[in-house]
Order: structure tokens, then C-alpha cells, then sequence
């Protein structure tokens, strides 16, 4: 049998021409470059939507980019560092783990040219990232507490679940919220403990706290992972109408159980605003931009059953 | 016997290293929280000497209540920018204001005041309770969240300054409040794009009696 080879020609030059198109395609680098957007954890929707709206930002304005996992570790968060250094990317949009753990990674980047802009939580330094866009965590528990005496009145038993002990957020949130609440001496904090911001330790957690503070009145929880985890509790328990749970974020599912009553009250964090302009600073930067606030205080909202119907969608509607 | 010689040589080398450049350091527990409590930032003592030096002599300088009451009915957002202080992305906007008027009501944790020689002017209430909150911090637009490099800092001062405010100017106020008496005042008001038309609490730093 003899091959016809001009008949098989056309082919196999539409084959070569395929093969060097997707060889092209893979080697070129998007027009303006790579940007990393790190973020503390993915176990938390909250941080789901502020790592993949920083990149669906990034790639509307052009650039390749990337969402890394730190999973709450300053390790494995250095080990992206390292990576992202390696790799040429243009900027990162940076959600920390540890305030001070992460100044490292931080000037590490900067050292190899790279801006860092920091997404809600803050690093503490005011000369390594390039600019810090942070929620006003104290000003938004400051209103909470203002709101939680009004609702558990100047009387009463609570709780605490506090978040991850070295981020500042947590202390912003509980210091904002204590300087209101510890003006009421009627009403005592029966139990302070770390669920480290997250839904399964925030249920866990609040079990214990239930077992030994049967009478609780109310729990405040830094974020709304944990009052998800405390809420969970209280119906198990079969307290759910008893306690009154205060979380901050402003969670859609939250958010929801605030429209059916269920919790009382939210801070509204805005994750979509900050990682957007973080995005639209690293372009800003890219493009030749280099006076930047260093630290960029974002108005957090306090969301309860009377206004509720404006919010949703992790931000105002 | 020349074994036991380079023991001894090994052992004084090491003994000499360690003496100049020591491994590790033993300090007392009580040391270390002495110089703990020394790099501390003191928020109270920030707040008071910012207070003294800085914010009790710029209320001198305060805008008058009334002109930005009319500056804002005018043209709300340029009022709010060429006036106002609104640190970052907020809808709320601070402002350090003056003014006078005639107290109208004296009530358990507020002063009403209606301002002097005005129509249309704002209901301005002095609160005589607790003190929360930021505006006495920021209405000045003397301090800058990108000066510190822990946001725990800057809002200890705002702690700071609400406790002067409590501590200093509120007790004179509840004492000395009466209705149909005149009253000067300088102080941080927020105002937002939501409460308009709401009366101004104005968070005072300093009053007196004409």
C-alpha cells in the first residue's frame, strides 16, 4: 500500500501549525503580567470572595492571576512568598496571617521589587507594604457594642469567642467592642476564648462555654464564622432564642439569619470594595503610581434587622 | 598526657566564645516584663499630651457650626471635602466645629442647645454620658492612621481622648447646665449622607460659660 503524501500534506501542516499556536500561547505571558493574590485561608467564604474578587479584578484590568493558599500558616505563607519571588510576578494583593509574622514575607517582596497591598487585616509596619486597605474593625464594634447593650440591656451574662490571637483584627474588634460593653457593670463576660475565626472550633467552642453558662444572655464573636459555629450550638442546645449572637463580617449567610431574626446584629466589612481597589492600586502602581496612603481605613456598617433589607451580597445593595 | 592539653585549649576557646559572644541571655521575669511594659505603646499618655498640646489650642480654630450648616446645605460633598476629615473609604465625615447658643433642654445624658442669631440652624446636642467612638480623634485632621504602624495604637488614643472628654469637660457641663443659659462650645461632629437631617451631637472638647 503506498501513502499518498500530498493528500496527506494539508493535515499535517494543520497540525504542525496547531501545535506551534498552543506552544505560542502557553510561553507568552498575559500582556501586563503576572499578580499574586495570597490570602490567609480559603476555609472561610468570607475570604473566598476577597481572594477571588482581588483576582477577577486583576484579570479585568489584564493581568494573569493567581490565588494562593496560606492556610492560616506564617510557613506556608513564607513558602508562597519564596514561590511568588521566584516566579516574576508584578504585584501582590495580600490578606497576612499574622500581623507581626508576616512583615518578613512582606519586605522580603519588596526587597525583589515586588509591591504588597495588604486586603483587611493589617501587617505592623508602616514601611514594607506599599499600602494597608483595612476595615475600621474598632469603629465597627464600637456601634455593635453600642447596639448589644440596647438589645441584651445593661444586666446580663455573655461570652466571647475571640478570632486568631495575632492579627490585630481580633483585637480591633474585641478592644472596640469592650470599650463600650465594659462601661456596664451589670453585665459580665462569663467566658473570653479563641475559636481562631472559624465555624467548626466557633461550635465547639460555644458547646463548652453553654455546659458550664447555662443562663448566658448573649456571645459576641469577631467574625461571622464563629457566630455561624456559636449559632449552630445554641439550636442544638435548644438556647438559640435565649442568646443573642453578634458576629462581624457581614457573611450572606449571616445576613440572611439576620432578615429571619435569628441573629441580631453584623458589621459589614465591604471584602469585595477592599480587594478591588487593591487591585486597582497594584495597576496604578504597575503603571508608574507611587504615592499611596499607607494605611486606608474602610467604614464598616452595622447591619441588624432594621436595616438589613440594604445589604447583602457582602456588601450594600 | 598532649590528649589532655588540647582539652584544656578546646575548653578555654569555648569559655572565651561564649564570654564574647554569649548563646543566650538570662534575665529576670520581672525584667522582662518591665521592658515589655516599656515598648507598650500608652495610648492614654499619647491622647493627653496630644490633647493638651495640640487639640485644646486648635478648637480655637474650629469652623463655626453655623457656616458649615450653611456651607452643607449649599453643596453637600464640597462642604464635606473642603471641611471635613473622612480617613479612607466612609460616608462618614467628621468635622471640628465652634459655636454658641441657648441651652433649651437639660436631659439625663444630653444638653440641647439651639444655636445663636440663626434660622434653619441645626439642633446641636452635647452628650453628657459615656463618650465611644472616633470623632474627637479625627474630627481635627490632626492625626494620621498612617502614622502607626499598629492600628491598635491609634485607636487607644481614640480611647484616650474619650476618657479625657468624660473625665475633664463632661463633669463641668452636667454641673453648670441649665436651660435659658448661653453656652460656647467646640467639639467633633459626624455627619453622614444617611442623618442629614438629624441633629448634631457634638462631642465637646471644650465649653464655656459667656
Amino acid at each position: 500500500m503506498k501513502t499518498n503524501w500530498l493528500k496527506l500534506a494539508p493535515a499535517a501542516l494543520m497540525a504542525a501549525a496547531v501545535i506551534l499556536f498552543t506552544q505560542i500561547a502557553s510561553a507568552q505571558p498575559a500582556a501586563k503580567g503576572k499578580i499574586a493574590v495570597v490570602v490567609s485561608t480559603l476555609n472561610n467564604p468570607w475570604f473566598v470572595v476577597l481572594g477571588e474578587t482581588a483576582k477577577a479584578r486583576a484579570i479585568e484590568l489584564g493581568y494573569d492571576a493567581t490565588v494562593f493558599d496560606s492556610q492560616n500558616d506564617t510557613a506556608k505563607e513564607a513558602a508562597n512568598f519564596e514561590n511568588i519571588i521566584a516566579s516574576g510576578y508584578k504585584a501582590i494583593l495580600f490578606n497576612p496571617t499574622d500581623a507581626n509574622g508576616s512583615v518578613a514575607n512582606v519586605l522580603k517582596a519588596k526587597a525583589a521589587g515586588i509591591p504588597v497591598f495588604c486586603i483587611d487585616r493589617e501587617i505592623n509596619s508602616t514601611n514594607a507594604a506599599t499600602a494597608q486597605m483595612l476595615s475600621d474593625s474598632y469603629s465597627g464594634c464600637v456601634k455593635l457594642g453600642q447596639y448589644f447593650v440596647k438589645q441584651v440591656g445593661e444586666i446580663g451574662k455573655y461570652a466571647e469567642l475571640l478570632g486568631i490571637v495575632g492579627d490585630n483584627n481580633t483585637w480591633n474588634r474585641s478592644k472596640g467592642f469592650h470599650s463600650v460593653v465594659d462601661s456596664y457593670p451589670g453585665l459580665k463576660m462569663v467566658a473570653q476564648q479563641s475559636a481562631e475565626f472559624d465555624r467548626a472550633k466557633g461550635l465547639e467552642v460555644m458547646e463548652a462555654i453553654l455546659q458550664a453558662n447555662p443562663d448566658l444572655n448573649a456571645v459576641f464573636c469577631g467574625n461571622d464564622a464563629m457566630a455561624m459555629g456559636a449559632y449552630q450550638a445554641l439550636v442544638a442546645a435548644g438556647k438559640d432564642k435565649q442568646v443573642k449572637v453578634f458576629g462581624f463580617d457581614g457573611a450572606d449567610d449571616v445576613v440572611k439569619l439576620i432578615a429571619e431574626g435569628k441573629i441580631a446584629a453584623t458589621g459589614m466589612q465591604f471584602p469585595k470594595l477592599m480587594a478591588r481597589t487593591a487591585a486597582e492600586y497594584a495597576d496604578e502602581y504597575i503603571k508608574g503610581k507611587r504615592d499611596f496612603p499607607q494605611k486606608i481605613p474602610v467604614k464598616v456598617d452595622l447591619v441588624t434587622k432594621d436595616n438589613v433589607s440594604k445589604y447583602g451580597d457582602y456588601g450594600k445593595k | 598526657m598532649r590528649r589532655v592539653a588540647w582539652i584544656i585549649v578546646l575548653l578555654v576557646a569555648a569559655t572565651v566564645w561564649c564570654w564574647l559572644l554569649p548563646p543566650f541571655h538570662v534575665i529576670s521575669l520581672r525584667q522582662h516584663r518591665l521592658t515589655e511594659q516599656q515598648t507598650v505603646f500608652d495610648g492614654a499618655a499619647f491622647a493627653r499630651n496630644f490633647w493638651d498640646q495640640k487639640l485644646i489650642p486648635s478648637s480655637a480654630a474650629a469652623m463655626d457650626a453655623t457656616a458649615l450648616a450653611a456651607a452643607l446645605a449649599k453643596d453637600y460633598p464640597a462642604a464635606q471635602k473642603q471641611f471635613g476629615h473622612s480617613p479612607g473609604f466612609s460616608s462618614t465625615t467628621s468635622f471640628f466645629i465652634k459655636g454658641s447658643g441657648r441651652i433649651t433642654a437639660v436631659e439625663k445624658d444630653t444638653v440641647h442647645i439651639a444655636l445663636e442669631g440663626v434660622t434653619n440652624a441645626p439642633d446641636i446636642l452635647l452628650p453628657t454620658g459615656l463618650i465611644f467612638g472616633n470623632v474627637v480623634r479625627d474630627a481635627s485632621g490632626l492625626l494620621n492612621a498612617s502614622d502607626f504602624p499598629n492600628s491598635q495604637d491609634f485607636n487607644a488614643i481614640a480611647a484616650g481622648l474619650n476618657h479625657i472628654v468624660e473625665t475633664d469637660v463632661l463633669p463641668a457641663l452636667r454641673a453648670q447646665a441649665a436651660v435659658g443659659k448661653t453656652i460656647r462650645f467646640a467639639g467633633g461632629v459626624e455627619r453622614d449622607e444617611d442623618t442629614k437631617t438629624d441633629p448634631w451631637t457634638v462631642v465637646p472638647v471644650k465649653i464655656d460659660w459667656p
